[in-house]
């Protein structure tokens, strides 16, 4: 049986599709349409869920955090932690007005991430205080600015305090 | 006269006001220090990405001086950030041909690609006609008696 002319018309332009639309996605590599930081707060195994529901004044807790960049460049960036309440957490534009406590820092690639331990510092608690926050914030390094730039992500856990 | 419960409560409150204030004055000053020097490497690396050069290796060793400066060594935090800055300097002598031979290499493949169809249209006939012939080379035709 010779070449259908159909079915040639047809392989033909199954070609056509593949080769533009291959085209395309080469063109489009490395190119990120939707740029995004992501933070993330894991418990001491690292795992999501059985968080601490108590803490004590002048104590430490070890927890997990995780820090994702997806900005298609590298990031310097920081996570700042502070003790408030959830009346002073912080928005999707404004950090909290708590001081900061601890920061951890470190440099991610395009598609990196990073999962760490840290041991959150309690500083002394009011002793009509029976319930604290707390809160960590995902900062970068505008390399334009020259500064340090809130990117609107954070987590945060509300913890009972022992007494 | 204030009673004891009182006195310690404005002693808890004074010693948390303590510690916020240490930890507001702390904080910013030793990442300044070191933000200096990240800073503008962190600031290179990215023109050098955006240049399409493989910045991982130097972004991994950014991270680990920037662990080993937060842990208190700072002596071999420097000497990283050192190596990293001989390192981007020699990345900026090559970026140039990094470039040129990635864009090279993007526009030809993106050039055979756009090509194929064509390729496809002209040859495939031909091929396909040629590889007919071929597999029934050894065929005797045989015009069929007329009733």
């Amino acid at each position: 049986m010779l070449l259908d002319d159909e079915v040639f018309a047809v392989l033909t332009a199954i070609v056509v599709v593949a080769s533009v639309f291959s085209a395309a996605m080469l063109i489009r590599e490395g190119y990120v349409a939707e740029p995004f930081t992501a933070i993330g707060l894991l418990n001491e195994n690292c795992r999501i869920g059985e968080y601490p529901g108590y803490v004590r004044s002048n104590s430490t807790v070890t927890l997990c955090l995780y820090v994702y960049n997806h900005e298609g460049k590298p990031l310097y960036w920081k996570v700042v932690y502070r003790l408030g309440s959830n009346k002073t957490l912080p928005t999707n534009t404004t950090p909290s007005p708590e001081p900061a406590i601890q920061e951890w820092r470190g440099v991610l690639g395009h598609r990196q991430n990073s999962t760490f331990k840290v041991a959150v510092r309690i500083p002394e608690i009011p002793l009509n205080t029976t319930r604290v926050t707390l809160i960590f914030e995902l900062w970068v390094y505008d390399v334009n600015l020259h500064t340090w730039v809130y990117t609107g992500r954070w987590v945060h856990l509300h913890v009972n305090v022992a007494r | 006269m204030l009673s004891s419960s009182c006195v310690a409560m404005l002693a808890r409150l004074l010693l948390l006001a303590l510690s916020f204030s240490i930890a507001l004055q702390a904080l910013p000053a030793l990442s300044d220090e070191l933000d200096e020097r990240i800073g503008p490497l962190v600031e290179r690396v990215t023109r050098l990405s955006e240049r399409h050069v493989d910045v991982s290796r130097v972004v991994g060793e950014l991270d680990r001086a920037v662990k080993l400066w937060d842990s208190g060594d700072r002596g071999e935090a420097l000497r990283v950030v050192e190596s990293v800055e001989v390192e981007v300097s020699r990345l900026e002598g090559e970026a140039g041909f990094i470039e040129l031979s990635y864009r090279v290499k993007l526009y030809a493949t993106v050039a055979a690609l756009l090509a194929t169809p064509i390729l496809f249209y002209t040859l495939l006939p031909r091929l396909y006609l040629a590889l007919w012939f071929r597999l029934r080379r050894g065929w005797v035709v045989r015009v069929a008696s007329r009733r």
